[in-house]
């Protein structure tokens, strides 16, 4: 690595840093009860030990809404909230860091990953700095990064993983241990981990099976505390809680494909070869396909994004539009000059999609992240392929000028969209209104019996909790709470505060948190909570 | 060894290719598709009332542009379906024959294109043309398109008949031009998609070939005074507000309060801020262009191509537009083609087509859309073959005998599963899983009214049923000059209810507010017609069609 790359590098990351952290606190609009949970889950394993159920350390999930999230994210949210306190910077940090951090690595995998003898020195170095570039300004990445997303944190682990075995096969053979435990943490950090990680460490176990020969007795070492620590995972896998949720949103609960199967086998006057081609595992396996394209989607990647925005903002798409040309060139040209260990960076691609696959929701930019930073080496592969078809230099100075011009108009759509319309335009997705409901609360609560705060926006209990750094203990000894069928809980009521749509008992003095639809005539309103846009949100009664 | 073969009976070859792809697209063809969508029967209405006035269903002379159901159709198929109905009368079979016919045509001018662009390969430039036919004559996309009366697979037949003979003109005789002029000219009377696609394919041809036709100043000027004075009638029937209104009603930007809310809101926020680049970034051209390469990109979707397909009306239960086993061949000859030793022009060409294919459809609502980028044909089969050519010979040259003999039988058998399964899902399950998209049901209506046609004074069918009028004048083989004497159609909107013919209404039905006595019937949809019908039809899968009741009951 030469000084000036070294210098670039050291921009990048910094650029990566900042298009991370600033304006953290603020954008995205609000926490998401997601965010909060994860919050206040790291505080109150903080102040006891416990979660917010009153479980010790929960070591391969947390109970949460019932969702169990798996635990690696809140534990390293412990010390952001220990040194900051409960806010969204706190929350968010781990996000964000892992994603500058990505960033970083990146420029070190694709050197490792497309090193290669015939490389000219320009090759080696400014692909992967323009592949680090270009995730550090990724729309997808950036979304990705600014909120506490687990997603974003198991990336950062998987493609450390990924770096640290390529360095261990190129010489330090003890870097398979630290290599194989990042992949393993990457399973205790998102659900999609546990399918990519798995699948890609076989991936490079199987490419690299004869440099691993000689270094055997570190494998050895790296498989068995890997499988001793991926123990409990599996049970809890294999738990009734651990497949309630993958029940939920995986393809094959649906009916659908079986009675089609079973209505054309019966219109075939059931013959054997009819069983076999309208067999329900053909149709089940075409589901899969559907999804698996679904992710591969020219409007979800380049123009609009994910339907969801939380995970975008519908203004651009996953990727730019800009690097289209570049990822199609790249993509063939990668095949076509076969430098260093190229067939891996499709092959992570295509293995990063696959947990969407099974599930009913797609395209969807979370659980296909762990495909990044690919896109972005693959693009930057095609660019330089383009530019090394100018020869003259004039002609290679105009390129690079219109190529950058129109990068620079991509990346300033996407930033000023995302810091000037997107906290307004889409606050309501981001649970927008209860911390500012319960700021104006705060001094006067201790005025009344009752807080009553309304369901609507959702989970409205961990909310109070979080913005309250309210005791774990007291909440969990004056706690009320059902579970439902579907393993999911609903607080009823802690401490003064309660959560229903309607309050049996009315003695006593009630301060109200509702929407505003739900208001009487004629109630006295202390305050109302407006979206950015104007809308309102909740109102404050007494 | 195949290619002295393949030399020697070539013609055999291509007989038999063309012999498939006849039947692929003549058997049954009256029966499956399972009835007649409404385009078709207009065409066959129209077609048979030219045959016997002179006229179409609003009465007008020889028309250029068919009003129809207020979708101003283009005329060329109409005309071609006359013969047709002429031939072998009234029928569906009848109606879909130009459309079979120009299908089948297409997969042997197809062999005679790619021999001409892949001429100067010596290793693959015999086997292609072959491929590429034969992919043409079993593919999904092709078949479906063929099997129903539809304008744009004519069209393809004139985009390549055009630009094979276009290169044959270079190559041959520079005359040869004049009829390639023609046969575009005649490509913009047949579909919309064609006029915006055919221009920009000119355009392209001219870009890629411009040094060999200035060599023929002469053919060229004459060719092109040709092309014009054809387009000449057609300029004054495009710019007329009716096509304006079409062109509007399938313009992804007609809505646009729906399209431009966000970037009224954005601007808003801009003004108040004072914000100069949010003015810029929230300009409409911004939103309008995003739409547009939407449009366009959305027929790059595997989903599309290869699993989902397009519309029910356009595809067989679980198929979509190509072959699951054409995925990875097209792939690899996307890129096998791009990197090959092939000359540039022939390159160009192909690339081109491909590239300028979903233009016409990348500003319409409904993207991707299967009619209106048929166009792509055959462009998917040329890089699809290309790829399998390469690929075979790869193997060959990698494999030893014993195990490339092997690895050709498991394509093959992969392929033939494929092809089963397609025909399979066409002929078998098709009619019964997709009669309802295909209006299924008037013909068993009317042959009921017919039955029972002096029991009534008035025969009332329900609009929400989707232009019924013209299917009771197809069914019925309604004389025309009768029906042009009672006034025709008087508009084909879609909440039109003013059309009415001898004993006919078309309006919708208001069950209680309805005159009702014994002399009146009413042919509706189950939801507009209260409890059971005297008469009733079910689609395929058994769920109920149409209702027909005696207005004197209950």
């Amino acid at each position: 690595m030469n000084k000036k790359a070294k210098n670039w590098l050291v921009v990048i990351f910094l650029l990566g840093l900042f298009l991370r952290f600033y304006k953290l606190n603020s954008i995205p609009p609000a926490l998401s009860w997601d965010e909060v949970s994860l919050g206040y889950n790291a505080y109150s394993i903080l102040k006891t030990g416990r979660d917010e159920h009153g479980k010790i350390l929960p070591l391969v999930a947390f109970e949460a809404y019932g969702d169990y999230k798996p635990p690696a994210y809140i534990y390293a949210t412990v010390p952001f909230v220990a040194l900051f306190g409960l806010n969204e910077f706190s929350v968010r940090a781990v996000s964000a860091l892992s994603g500058a951090l990505t960033v970083l690595l990146t420029y070190f995998l694709a050197k490792l990953l497309l090193g290669d003898k015939r490389n000219s020195a320009f090759q080696t170095e400014v692909i992967p700095l323009l592949a680090s570039t270009l995730l550090a300004i990724s729309p997808w990445h950036l979304n990705l990064s600014r909120a506490g997303f687990e997603a974003n944190l198991a990336l950062f682990l998987i493609v450390l993983g990924a770096w640290l075995f390529l360095k261990a096969t190129a010489g330090k053979s003890y870097f398979l241990l630290p290599s194989f435990l990042s992949f393993l943490l990457s399973a205790y950090s998102f659900n999609s981990a546990r399918v990519v990680a798995p699948l890609l460490l076989l991936v490079f176990l199987f490419f690299w099976r004869q440099q691993l020969w000689s270094k055997r007795k570190w494998l050895l070492v790296a498989v068995v505390v890997t499988l001793i620590l991926s123990w409990p995972l599996f049970r809890h896998l294999r738990s009734p809680e651990g497949r309630l949720r993958f029940k939920e949103v995986n393809i094959f609960t649906s009916l659908e494909p079986i009675e089609i199967a079973n209505n054309r086998i019966a219109v075939d006057n059931n013959v054997w070869w009819s069983k076999l081609i309208h067999n329900r595992r053909l149709l089940f396996g075409l589901e899969m396909v559907r999804h698996y394209f679904d992710n591969l989607n020219m409007n979800f990647l380049f123009i609009n994004g994910d339907g969801n925005p939380k995970f975008s903002i519908r203004d651009v798409g996953q990727l730019y539009l800009w690097s289209l040309p570049f990822l199609v060139i790249g993509f063939f040209a990668l095949i076509r000059e076969k430098r260093g260990r190229w067939f891996l960076v499709p092959l992570w691609l295509l293995i990063g999609i696959l947990p969407a696959s099974v599930a009913r929701e797609t395209p969807h930019a979370l659980r296909t992240e762990n495909s990044l930073p690919m896109w972005e080496i693959i693009t930057a592969y095609g660019f330089v392929t383009v530019f090394s078809w100018f020869k003259k230099d004039i002609s290679r100075r105009i390129f690079l000028t219109v190529a950058i011009l129109l990068l620079i108009v991509n990346l300033s759509y996407y930033l000023h969209n995302y810091y000037r319309n997107y906290p307004a335009e889409f606050a309501p997705e981001w649970q927008w209104g209860y911390k500012q409901a319960l700021s104006y609360t705060k001094d006067i609560e201790k005025n009344y019996d009752k807080v009553l705060v309304t369901n609507t926006i959702g989970r409205p209990y961990m909310y109070v909790l979080f913005y309250r750094a309210y005791s774990p203990r007291d909440y969990f000894a004056t706690v009320n709470r059902t579970g439902d069928a579907f393993g999911f809980f609903t607080v009823h009521s802690f401490g003064r505060y309660v959560f229903e749509e309607t309050l049996t008992e009315t003695s006593g003095k009630i301060l109200h948190i509702e929407n505003p639809s739900s208001v009487p005539a004629g109630a006295h309103v202390l305050s109302e909570i407006k979206y950015p846009n104007g809308q309102a949100a909740l109102v404050i009664y007494d | 060894m195949i290619k002295p073969f393949l030399n020697k009976r070539r013609y055999w070859f291509l007989a038999g290719i063309v012999l498939l792809a006849f039947f692929l697209r003549f058997y049954r063809l009256g029966a499956v598709p399972p009835s007649l969508d409404w385009d078709e029967a207009a065409l066959g209405y129209n077609a048979y009332s030219l045959l016997e006035t002179g006229r179409d269903e609003y009465g007008v002379r020889w028309p250029l542009v068919f009003r129809s159901f207020d979708d101003y159709k283009p005329p060329l198929y109409f005309y071609l379906t006359m013969p047709a109905v002429k031939l072998f009368g009234l029928t569906a079979m009848a109606v879909r024959l130009p459309s079979a016919f120009f299908g089948t045509l297409t997969v042997l001018v197809t062999f005679f294109l790619v021999a001409e662009l892949f001429r100067k390969n010596n290793r693959y430039g015999l086997y292609l043309p072959f491929v590429v036919s034969f992919l043409l004559a079993i593919s999904p996309w092709h078949i479906y398109f063929s099997r129903i009366a539809f304008e744009a697979n004519v069209g393809v037949f004139f985009n390549v008949l055009g630009v094979w003979l276009f290169l044959r003109a270079l190559r041959k005789s520079p005359f040869l031009l004049l009829p390639a002029a023609a046969v575009f000219a005649l490509g913009l009377y047949e579909y919309h998609s064609e006029r915006i696609f055919l221009p920009v394919l000119v355009i392209c041809l001219a870009v890629i070939f411009g040094k060999q036709i200035l060599l023929h100043r002469k053919a060229l000027l004459l060719s092109l005074l040709t092309g014009l004075v054809m387009v000449l009638p057609l300029v004054r029937v495009l710019v007329s507000p009716d096509s304006l209104t079409r062109l509007k009603g399938t313009s992804a930007y007609a809505d646009q309060t729906g399209v431009l809310s966000r970037n009224i809101i954005k601007l808003e926020n801009a003004q108040k801020t004072g914000d100069w680049l949010g003015y810029l970034f929230a300009n409409r051209r911004i939103t309008y262009a995003q739409i547009l390469i939407n449009g366009y990109l959305s027929h790059f979707n595997f989903n599309w191509l290869f699993v989902s397909g397009d519309q029910e009306r356009h595809k067989a239960p679980g198929i979509g537009l190509l072959y699951w086993f054409e995925l990875p061949l097209f792939l690899y000859g996307l890129y096998s083609l791009a990197w090959s030793r092939e000359k540039r022009r022939t390159k160009a060409l192909v690339f081109a087509w491909f590239l300028i294919a979903p233009l016409a459809a990348s500003p319409t609502t409904e993207v991707p859309h299967a009619v209106r980028t048929l166009v792509f044909l055959p462009t998917f089969q040329i890089f699809t073959a290309f790829g399998l050519v390469r690929l075979l010979a790869k193997l060959k040259q990698r494999l030893s005998d014993w195990r490339f003999f092997p690895a050709v039988i498991i394509l093959g058998a992969i392929f033939a599963f494929n092809f089963f399964y397609l025909t399979h899902q066409y002929f078998v399950h098709l009619p019964r899983e997709f009669s309802k998209y295909w209006q299924y049901g008037y013909q068993q209506a009317v042959e009921y009214v017919q039955k029972h046609y002096d029991e009534y004074d008035r025969i009332v069918v329900s609009t929400q049923l989707e232009q019924p009028h013209i299917f009771f004048l197809f069914f019925l083989k309604y004389p025309p000059e009768k029906y042009l004497a009672q006034g025709g159609t008087v508009s084909g909107g879609f909440e039109e209810y003013r059309n009415a013919f001898d004993k006919f209404i078309f309006k919708r039905i208001a069950w209680e507010s309805e005159v009702r006595n014994n002399r009146t019937l009413f042919i509706g949809p189950p939801g507009e017609i209260p409890g059971d019908g005297d008469f009733w039809i079910d689609y395929l899968d058994g769920s109920r069609a149409i209702e027909i009741k005696n207005g004197g009951g209950n």
